[in-house]
């Protein structure tokens, strides 16, 4: 590893400035910046180390509903009375993602934020369009693990277990740079590679996350959540799937998200419509199995995806509608 | 050397201390730890102005491990497993993918599991570090440690001391934990011998003495 | 000075003081206390250890020389891939006529180490074997644990399940009795079937949502060790035992055994002894390969320590006038033959020495008595669960018998057992090198895309180990370290075919190889919708 300055700034301005001037990264935890400063993958002179900013950590409430400091531990969301009660689906999500060791240490903010985990992009030998370079190795190479929808120009999958559900809530994501706040929609918040395959997330230069919103009006104890993975200790999502069901008690008012299977996380509405078309029985289960492939464009490696969100799906919106697994 | 125990810091080095280089921190990491830089135009009052930056060059560090104040230089961008073993010698630690992956490098920050590898040292200021030296000594050995060996909950040895760090803090959380929670508890440490069975078996028979 | 992690402290010493380390050997010492696992790759110094050692000697100061994980996976070889093609003629009784294998195995740069073991283990008739080590250029291949036997029973037991289920009333165990003359594994069968529930009612075969099944396979092994090693026992004025060989300890309780076998010669408990190991200064010891370590060093160490006892023996007696012949030692007292005590403790029996201690080097003989075994046997079974939706498979439970010989140390031996079948099922559903197609890079060289099994994953593991004197040495212990994870891989893949109703020739078992597996078979009978879904 190449030794690099550390900056500690105690404000969001302080630190907004700092990447404005030479494009520093910021670090939250480090647990995915340290790694791609080892494999240099990155070899920043200097990273800018967020601890230390006084008022981003933490969970509270309000009015609108709870706010996740974005220093705030995975593990401290999983285990909050708050998050559990009022939006289990995201604590069901975080209490199995990566391991005890870094659920203690990743914040939330940083698990938004992270780098995709394809092998291509955090291999030093290769360059591609989201590093700097154009094209894509996976479409042509290794891409089992890789994306299904929107995998033309770049085939990552967005890799944070959590996104797919913060969207399926409706979660705002506040973010701050020197030129003030903004919130965004978390659904809005994730860039695709048709927009700009160099961008994870909607941030600007400066910008930081530093707070996520989970609306109060989007809380509902109708939430189903699956996930396939190959191993049950650490290992990242294959694909899952996130089910909310009427939404904040408002009948018909679903969210169907997928993670894992395109560069980020896939709100379907053509499932939603169908969940609210009627009860969920055998025939509706079986039209979202019909229909959840839709759309894909397998790469050679990946077209298994496909059949695993059929069977997540019917998982997902069993559970979500109290039915026991068939 | 007489310490001063507001800033952390040796008394004679305190005058050439700052309150630019007097961090203060958030809540959860609560570091107050000192960072000395050489060379820095110390003594220039700028905090809430001009952020600290240290390095690339080595600064001074202090750490809390294992209940002791330890002082070293080191560059800002060391991480904490890399201080630890190679500045404090305390080679129990171990480091083996140095990623996040496996749990050799595992120690405790304030009672909570955490890969020593993924972190840097700085920021560990302010808290308290466990390491398996920390635990026990081949004289003096935990409950757990002795349960380790009666069970052969170790073969080659190199994953045990982040296997015996995570299992310590599982059973300081949970006293009784089933075998599931067990599991749970050292999904983050990689055994390549394939030892789990044992370990699960060593935290039942600690469980079972009543000790951690 | 080198302090090396090695599977073989003499061998270290001899590839550095080789025409590349130009080293002399008597200036060069190779210490290796701990190795920290081996599993095979650490039979050599590679060029890692020679590299460390010259830069040592042409700097003058001393070198720390660390492979990091990448540097490890991509540089310090692999185990080498196979692909084996085996055609099989079995006759109405179930009896196996001939076999036809053509198998090819990537040695990578290298030449060899890359054969299937596909035709040791049972009656096979007429056999046509050819097998070919296809280079690549994807860096050396090292050995892991039981080289090339996973893999070759890997193919070989899918083969016997097949060869089974063409033949009406035959089910694969009583196919595999009749096909295997094991004195040992006969009863192994039996063992295996009960404890793993072989005939307990499940939902198998693609039926359900979570499937269930099970599947068997047998390992051989040929452990009982060899010449090659000497022991020095020494016993002080004081009191104090020490026993030691230069060879090294992989986690496999060399030393504990090691130091079990004087103290029980000795007659004295074992907190009495100490054990010295890992030290090239010290006596001649074999590398730990072919898990014969154990087999190899025990015989040395129980006739060094017969010997020191017999000088001890003999100095009590000169010094005490009584008869040699007629005094032996039993929980660290003196003892005459008709077991009476002599009121002479260990310690003070040594007190009677004129020199300062007695030391007694012996070698292991070369050769091994007719004994009644020469192999070690075992049978595995494995009980998986696949959920259909996802493909995702959990191994549940694995029944491992496994013969060791005489057994020296139960704990030690079982923990061997439950790591062989750890690995094997690591190696079944996890375990695999990615190499890019287009740059021929290996794109998992770390551990969270290379990986392993972790402890959510890892099954219940129901070892019964099988106690057998075989007679081939004065300890009659034979190694455990590779025969166990010979037959896992290939008793999940059974148990995998028996949950979903369709075979997978292709390790590691992923979810994607599942699911693909599941479409295929479920294709020719209308489309590939999902499985007949809630059944």
């Amino acid at each position: 590893m190449k030794p690099f300055q550390v900056a500690l700034p105690s404000t969001i301005d302080q630190a907004s400035k700092l990447q404005l001037k030479d494009a520093s990264p910021f670090m939250a935890a480090g647990t995915d910046l340290l790694v791609r400063i080892k494999d240099y993958v990155t070899v920043p002179d200097m990273i800018i180390d967020l601890k230390r900013i006084d008022g981003i950590n933490g969970i509270t409430s309000d009015d609108r509903g709870v706010w996740l400091g974005a220093l705030t531990r995975m593990h401290d969301v999983a285990v909050s009375e708050k998050i559990q009660q009022g939006y289990p689906a995201l604590a069901e999500t975080i209490r199995n993602a990566a391991t005890p060791q870094i659920r203690n240490m990743a914040t939330i903010g940083g698990n938004i934020c992270q780098q995709p985990r394809c092998w291509y992009l955090r291999h030093e030998g290769y360059s591609c369009a989201k590093n700097g370079g154009s094209g894509c190795w996976a479409r042509d190479g290794e891409n089992e693990f890789h994306a299904i929808f929107g995998n033309k120009v770049c085939a990552v999958v967005q890799p944070s277990n959590a996104a797919p559900v913060l969207v399926a809530y409706g979660a705002v994501i506040e973010v701050q740079g020197s030129d003030g706040k903004r919130e965004i929609p978390a659904g809005e918040f994730f860039v695709t590679p048709e927009q700009d395959p160099r961008k994870d997330v909607d941030l600007t230069s400066g910008e930081l996350v530093t707070r996520i919103l989970l609306p109060a009006e989007n809380r509902t104890t109708r939430w189903g959540y699956s996930e396939a993975r190959e191993k049950q200790s650490f290992d990242w999502a294959l694909a899952s799937v996130t089910v909310l069901l009427d939404r904040g008690g408002r009948a018909g008012e679903h969210r169907v998200v997928l993670g894992a299977v395109s560069p980020v996380p896939l709100r379907r509405k053509d499932l939603e419509k169908i969940l609210a078309g009627g009860a969920v029985d055998g025939d509706r289960i079986s039209s979202l199995k019909k229909k959840v492939g839709e759309g894909a464009t397998p790469l050679s490696g990946n077209g298994y995806k496909v059949q695993m969100l059929q069977g997540l799906i019917g998982k997902a919106v069993r559970q979500a509608s109290g039915q026991k697994e068939g | 050397m007489a310490m001063n125990p507001e800033s952390g810091l040796p008394d004679e080095q305190r005058e050439k201390v700052s309150r630019r280089t007097f961090i203060k921190g958030a809540s959860a990491v609560a570091a107050v730890g000192v960072v000395q830089i050489p060379g820095a135009a110390a003594g220039i009052d700028k905090a809430g102005v001009e952020p600290d930056i240290l390095g690339p060059g080595p600064v001074s560090i202090r750490l809390r491990v294992n209940r002791s104040d330890l002082d070293v230089e080191a560059p800002p961008s060391t991480t904490l497993l890399d201080l630890l073993r190679d500045h404090h010698g305390l080679t129990g630690t171990k480091r083996v993918c140095d990623r996040g992956s496996c749990g050799a490098c595992t120690v405790l920050i304030d009672g909570r599991v955490v890969d020593s590898c993924s972190m840097l040292a700085i920021d560990a200021i302010g808290s308290e570090i466990t390491t398996i030296e920390g635990i026990g000594t081949p004289e003096n050995l935990s409950d757990l440690q002795q349960a380790f060996i009666e069970t052969d909950a170790l073969q080659c040895g190199f994953c045990t001391p982040g296997m015996v760090v995570s299992c310590t803090a599982l059973l300081e959380q949970n006293p009784s934990p089933d075998r599931d929670q067990i599991r749970q508890g050292i999904a983050g440490n990689i055994c390549r011998c394939g030892t789990y069975q044992n370990v699960i078996e060593a935290v039942e028979y600690a469980s079972r003495k009543g000790g951690k | 000075m080198c302090w090396a992690s090695t599977q073989a402290t003499f061998g270290f010493r001899g590839e550095l003081s080789s025409s590349w380390g130009k080293v002399n050997a008597s200036e060069c010492r190779v210490l290796c206390e701990y190795v920290g696992g081996g599993f095979g790759s650490k039979f050599s110094a590679g060029r890692e250890g020679v590299i460390g050692a010259l830069l040592a000697k042409q700097a003058g100061v001393p070198v720390k020389m660390l492979l990091d994980r990448s540097g490890e996976q991509t540089s310090a070889g692999n185990r080498p891939d196979s692909l084996q093609k085996i055609r099989m003629g079995v006759n109405k009784d179930g009896i196996i006529q001939a076999v036809q294998i053509r198998s090819w195995g990537t040695p990578g740069t290298g030449t060899g180490g890359a054969g299937a073991h596909n035709d040791g283990i049972y009656k096979l008739g007429e056999v046509d074997k050819v097998e070919y080590g296809v280079r690549t250029n994807c860096g050396g291949a090292r050995a892991h644990r039981a080289p090339g036997w996973p893999q070759g029973s890997f193919a070989l037991e899918q083969m016997m399940d097949m060869a089974a289920a063409s033949i009406e009333g035959i089910d694969p165990i009583e196919f595999r009795k009749k096909n295997d003359d094991h004195p040992i594994r006969g009863a192994e069968y039996d063992i295996a079937r009960e404890r793993i529930g072989w005939d307990n009612d499940r939902i198998r075969g693609g039926a359900g949502s979570i499937c269930s099944g099970v599947g068997m396979a047998s390992n051989l092994w040929f452990s009982a060790g060899g010449g090659g090693a000497s022991a020095l026992v020494r016993i002080a004025k004081d009191g104090a035992v020490e026993i030691r060989n230069g060879a090294q300890d992989i986690g496999t309780g060399t030393r504990t055994v090691m130091g079990m076998v004087a103290a029980e010669e000795l007659g004295i408990p074992l907190e009495m002894v100490s054990t010295r190991i890992g030290d090239t200064n010290d006596p001649q010891g074999p590398m730990s390969g072919g898990s014969t370590t154990i087999g190899t060093l025990t015989p040395a160490a129980r006739l060094a320590a017969h010997y020191a006892k017999k000088e001890l023996l003999a100095v009590v007696a000169e010094r005490k006038g009584w008869d040699p012949t007629d005094l032996d030692i039993r929980a660290a007292r003196v003892i005459k033959n008709d077991g009476s005590d002599t009121g002479l403790s260990f310690q003070e029996a040594c007190a009677l020495m004129d020199d300062d201690a007695i030391e007694v080097l012996k070698a292991r003989p070369r050769r091994n008595y007719a004994g009644f075994s020469d192999t070690n046997a075992g049978v595995q079974a494995a009980e998986v669960e696949v959920d259909m939706d996802t493909g995702v498979v959990r191994v549940k439970k694995v029944v491992a018998v496994a013969d060791a010989g005489k057994l020296i140390n139960p704990l030690t031996a079982e923990s061997q057992v439950r790591g062989g079948v750890t690995q094997g099922v690591s190696y079944a559903l996890h375990e695999r090198r990615i190499m890019d197609r287009q740059k021929g890079r290996m794109l998992n060289d770390d551990l969270e895309n290379y990986k392993i099994l972790g402890s959510v994953d890892c099954p219940e593991i129901d070892v019964v180990l099988i106690d057998v004197y075989n007679g081939k040495s004065n300890t009659q212990v034979m190694g455990l370290g590779e025969p166990p994870i010979v037959a896992t891989a290939a008793a999940v893949a059974n148990a995998v075919a028996d949950a979903i109703g369709t075979r997978i020739f292709e390790i590691p078992i992923t979810p994607k190889k599942v699911l693909e597996a599941i479409a295929k078979k479920n294709a020719p009978a209308g489309g590939k919708t999902k499985k007949g879904a809630r059944l």
